[in-house]
């Protein structure tokens, strides 16, 4: 779709920097083809409401064209998409990407993960470490087969969603997966005595 | 000591650390478990990075020292283990062992519940552990390499191996033994720091002309005496 007939979200509540900005133009002058897999999101009445920077930098890069995805669902969903699209639910593990990554080209990608012209003046000499004695929790590894897992995952999350569910025993753990994995478990146990 | 006195020790992100040990470090490789990053700057530039976090098998770790922590509960915090050091060559001569002093200051300051610090000094790519004995840690274990095996010239710690990326992949320490991988010659050297004046060694405190005796001297990569 032509760009020119796309209009930027005014009341968009994400902003840029500007050199992350010019990292994004590099980005899609260099891999237009991302575009493909993820399009721009707009309303019936062409507005952004997905991909306001991608838009502004499809633009800044020289761009006509660019694939657009159309979304009818009404004021409501739209405004909630425009902030649910831009939460990051998971976080970088930086021990991985370090070992596994090029940090000139995560660098380049627009992701901060090296700095070597870091001013010592702006850094502290203070922290903290866990003090006192080992947290009563621990976690368990399994490996299971693909099948399985999906299985068990499916069990947690029926298990949560039961009113059983709200009245388990947590012993002070409040992860959800544990304590669903727990109350099936208990609950296998009370069927066997 | 000369220039080694005007280095600075600052905390830094583990982002930054992580970058630095694996451009500096030896195995180009970073560890999962650190949990304290320092940074050893030089006229404002980073020129060292150390990195402390807890051990992979902390249970068997925590009776080395006896301190007022009774029970394996209560000790759990008690201690870290100095996990990577890499110090590229713009830093002079003694840095380390100034850098590693300047850093269990920082720590007795502000986190006065560690007791001690465990590392390792890994004899069969890199040193004996010269910059242990320079900066205090006493020697307490000298074990012959089986852990650190060599597999299609890559070199994979066995308790890496135990974790559970590897395990999904089906990867374990005996299967890759099996395909051929082979333990690295050399010693793997353990040494402790005593930060807490009342805790004691748990272990054996072996004189350090044992490394020679046994033929464990290495020096940069390169096998020494013995």
């Amino acid at each position: 779709m032509k760009l020119s007939g796309i209009k930027p979200n005014p009341t968009n509540p994400r902003i840029i920097k500007d050199d992350k900005f010019q990292k994004l133009v590099k980005s899609i002058e260099e891999f237009p083809e991302m575009l493909e897999a993820r399009p721009i999101v707009v309303n019936p009445e062409m507005i952004v409401i997905g991909g306001n920077m991608r838009f502004k930098a499809c633009k800044a890069a020289g761009l006509k064209e660019a694939p657009v995805y159309m979304a009818t669902w009404g004021e409501t969903k739209d405004r909630e998409f425009i902030i649910k699209d831009n939460v990051s639910s998971g976080e970088n593990d930086f021990d991985a990407l370090a070992n596994e990554w090029d940090a000139t080209e995560l660098n380049e990608w627009g992701l901060d993960v090296w700095n070597p012209e870091l001013n010592p003046d702006s850094l502290g000499e203070e922290f903290s470490l866990a003090d006192g004695d080992k947290p009563p929790f621990q976690s368990l590894t399994f490996t299971l087969a693909d099948e399985q897992a999906e299985f068990i995952k499916n069990a947690i999350a029926d298990a949560k969603a039961l009113e059983e569910f709200k009245y388990v025993e947590t012993m002070g753990n409040d992860n959800g997966n544990g304590n669903g994995l727990y109350f099936l478990v208990a609950q296998w146990a009370g069927q066997r005595i | 000591m000369g220039r080694a006195k005007d280095i600075i020790v600052k905390v830094i992100p583990s982002q930054l650390a992580n970058e630095f040990v694996k451009r500096h470090h030896y195995s180009g490789k970073v560890v999962n478990n650190s949990v304290l990053h320092f940074g050893a700057f030089l006229d404002g530039k980073l020129g060292g990075v150390m990195q402390y976090g807890n051990p992979i098998d902390k249970r068997n770790v925590l009776n080395l020292v006896e301190t007022s922590n009774k029970g394996f509960n209560s000790k759990w915090n008690e201690m870290l283990e100095l996990n990577r050091m890499a110090f590229a060559p713009i830093l002079p001569k003694y840095s380390e062992s100034r850098c590693i002093a300047v850093s269990i200051r920082m720590i007795r300051k502000n986190a006065p519940h560690v007791k001690w610090i465990l590392s390792f000094a890994d004899g069969t790519q890199c040193g004996d552990g010269t910059i242990y004995r320079a900066s205090g840690f006493v020697l307490t274990n000298i074990k012959k390499n089986t852990s650190l095996l060599k597999y299609n010239g890559q070199i994979i710690a066995d308790k890496t191996l135990n974790n559970s990326n590897y395990k999904q992949k089906g990867m374990s320490a005996g299967k890759l033994k099996k395909m051929g991988a082979k333990p690295l010659t050399g010693y793997q050297l353990r040494y402790i720091y005593i930060i807490d004046k009342k805790a004691q060694l748990n272990c054996p405190n072996i004189p350090f002309s044992k490394i020679k005796e046994v033929g464990a001297g290495m020096y940069k990569g390169e096998k020494t005496g013995g």
